[in-house]
């Protein structure tokens, strides 16, 4: 038995399916979160029964799709396809927002579909003491009403044993209830049974009065904006002082491994690969994990506490100046985190031009795979300085990368044809205390996401580098570890290629850096713990004393100001993440728009860079 | 804050616009109450009976409005 979740967006449908089915499905506080369907079983722990799988499905207002996200319920309750049909819909209803809700509810159950109607917060209907007539809903639509409170699981029980043990008649989808279907009838409907089933709707008026009071701060015109980029501030700079302690102890971690191995087999060649392959590359890279852990945990907090609608509202206008709308800034956010995301929230912005400009230019937004690069070329510039100060200057790169974001989008606003205006149209959800569990599960399981994604790119990196830079081998006797590395496969193959990073201010190790950083961005920093590896201590700071003493060939230091900063805006604008190219393809429908990006984005990343690299130098800045 | 009180008339606009504002709960003859204007012709923050919504100048001045009461905060 397959059932459907459905409802308007943001009234608890992603809750509902991860309680039902044990997932980690994204739960948010704003509208528009989940724009493509996910199916699960019921968790064992709910015992034995019917074997019951649930869907569930984006938001929408109504079976008159307005954006790609609500498109795909549409297709869902329309589909015959034995992958994704459904037998019955599970209607998902939010009390504070009955009458609304419930016209989605009258034009599904026209559909022809078994339905059993769920209504949310149980917990805050308690609280107020209302009641809420579900017979007067079991009546009109024919199916059982339960009540859940989905931050706690309370009222679950009776509900998933109905699911377990439902029978149903068979049904046959009416298609032509669509047609038929008129929204303002609909309305006047859903009103009386809304009033019927709601009579003490007044007392739920009283719970936006908190909501209100904090929007009377967060969206003051003056002292609204100043939270907002306080807000966005701390987040950024929290990344980095707050991991600071946390990322100490991984590297001690990494460094005592790294030593222990060596010391205990000093003749063993698989010893020394083991220590100066695979701990110093992993060590290079999952000394970054509390850092993208943290920014995941204050990101989540944003989302789970509907301060996201809020921000959104307050972009909008600057937004609209570049062609596109505040609903684009949920996306963008979300592309700080991760572009593959971010790319697929665009689906819920309704004017296409404006979500071809969003798919443009969301890669150039920092995402957490450019977290390792800027740490480890901030933790260069600033060797030795408080927290605090690569701390702004990582929040002033996020900026940045905004700002590059717009410009872009600017310019690309003064060639698009805009068919129509966009609908901003948004919805302030109540404010609410995200749960920590909650917090912390999402949290982790993005960084998960981000060590098994990693993880086996680096190893098998490591390998094929230190192989590459221990063979052919030379004679020990008669040269040292530099000799072995410049006649080395690696070492041959690096020189050739060393004139197109020249001008970059990079020697060969460098350029081998940027092209393995194409399998993954943080896979760079593990390629020049590798390269330029440190015997003595593995890990950041090892690594960057390495460095800081690095000579190219002619014998002059590689890393100083110039290359780093180059370096930075390198990785700022440069497309590497292969994962991106795809999910643009999917998304776009074009090999060709994703192919132009990819070229575009990175050509400019290299002359950017080498600009800046040979500006600096010319004002005489090393 | 503001608490500017109104009673929505009609609804105006394209076919597309008025549906998503019915959706939004902005229905004939409902209350509703402008909560908020951003500066530099940013967003309208109302509250209707469905909860609080924020919309453009051009979307808020398609509900044809009549003003019912003013109240001081």
């Amino acid at each position: 038995m397959r059932f459907i979740l459905v409802g308007p967006p943001n009234s608890g449908k992603s809750t509902l399916y991860n309680w039902l089915t044990g997932s980690l499905a994204k739960v948010v506080n704003y509208p528009g979160s989940t724009v493509d369907y996910m199916t699960g079983d019921l968790a064992a722990h709910w015992g034995a029964g019917q074997q019951v799988q649930v869907m569930d499905s984006p938001g929408t207002y109504s079976l008159h799709p307005k954006s790609e996200d609500e498109e795909v319920t549409l297709k869902l309750l329309k589909s015959t396809d034995k992958e994704t049909k459904a037998d019955a819909v599970i209607m998902v209803l939010d009390p504070t927002q009955l009458s609304r809700h419930l016209v989605l509810a009258l034009q599904v159950s026209r559909l022809g579909y078994p339905m059993i109607l769920v209504i949310t917060m149980k917990d805050l209907l308690e609280k107020q003491n209302i009641q809420i007539e579900t017979e007067v809903l079991k009546n009109h639509f024919g199916a059982q009403v339960f009540l859940v409170d989905g931050k706690l699981g309370g009222g679950l029980e009776p509900f998933v044993q109905y699911l377990k043990f439902f029978k149903h008649p068979d049904h046959v989808i009416n298609h032509d209830s669509l047609a038929t279907s008129h929204l303002d009838q609909e309305i006047v409907q859903s009103q009386k049974l809304s009033a019927s089933a709601l009579p003490m709707k007044e007392k739920l008026s009283t719970v936006w009065d908190h909501t209100l009071k904090l929007d009377s701060f967060f969206l003051h015109p003056l002292l609204g904006y100043i939270s907002f980029f306080a807000i966005m501030f701390l987040l950024f700079t929290s990344v980095y002082w707050v991991a600071t302690p946390l990322m100490d102890l991984v590297e001690t971690a990494f460094s005592v491994m790294s030593e222990e191995v060596l010391l205990k087999f000093p003749e063993s060649q698989f010893a020394r690969f083991f220590s100066e392959g695979i701990v110093t590359s992993f060590a290079a890279v999952f000394v970054f994990v509390p850092q993208i852990f943290i920014l995941f945990f204050f990101l989540s907090i944003l989302e789970g506490s509907g301060y996201l609608s809020r921000a959104a509202t307050m972009i909008d206008r600057p937004f609209s100046k570049i062609g596109l709308s505040g609903r684009s800034f949920v996306p963008f956010l979300s592309g700080y985190a991760c572009a593959v995301p971010a790319l697929m929230a665009t689906r819920n912005i309704s004017s296409s031009s404006e979500k071809w400009m969003a798919r443009m230019i969301i890669p150039l937004l920092s995402c957490s795979a450019r977290l390792p690069v800027y740490g480890l070329l901030l933790g260069f510039l600033f060797w030795k300085s408080p927290a605090w100060l690569p701390g702004l200057v990582l929040s002033c790169l996020y900026i940045l990368s905004m700002v590059v974001a717009t410009l872009a989008a600017g310019v690309l606003n003064r060639f698009i044809k805009k068919e129509k205006t966009s609908l901003f149209l948004m919805e302030l959800p109540l404010y609410r205390f995200p749960l920590i569990r909650s917090l912390w599960l999402q949290a982790w399981n993005k960084t998960k996401t981000f060590l098994f994604r990693a993880g086996p790119v680096i190893f098998v990196l490591s390998v094929f580098l230190w192989l590459g830079m221990n063979y052919p081998k030379v004679n020990p006797e008669l040269s040292d570890d530099i000799t072995q590395l410049e006649y080395s496969y690696l070492g041959k193959m690096g020189q050739h290629l060393e004139p197109i990073f020249e001008p970059m201010g990079l020697d060969w190790r460098g350029g081998v850096g940027l092209i393995a950083a194409f399998a993954a961005r943080e896979v760079f920093v593990s390629t020049l713990a590798v390269l330029y590896h440190s015997d003595e201590q593995a890990g950041d700071p090892g690594l960057i004393e390495k460095l800081q003493q690095a000579k190219n060939s002619e014998g002059q230091l590689i890393f100083t100001t110039s290359v780093i900063w180059g370096l930075i805006l390198f990785f700022m604008i440069a497309l590497q993440c292969l994962s991106t190219v795809g999910v643009m393809i999917k998304e776009s429908q074009s090999w060709k728009l994703a192919l132009i990006q990819l070229v575009l984005f990175n050509a400019l990343a290299y002359a950017v860079a080498v600009g800046l690299v040979q500006g600096l130098r010319s004002l005489g800045i090393a | 804050m503001s608490n500017l009180h109104f009673v929505i008339q009609k609804i105006e606009g394209s076919l597309e616009l008025q549906e998503r504002l019915k959706e939004l709960g902005f229905f004939q003859g409902e209350t509703l109450r402008l909560v908020r204007k951003l500066p530099f012709y940013g967003p309208y923050v109302v509250q209707t009976n469905q909860g609080l919504v924020s919309l453009r100048k051009d979307e808020f001045e398609s509900l044809g409005l009549e003003a019912c009461r003013k109240e001081t905060p």
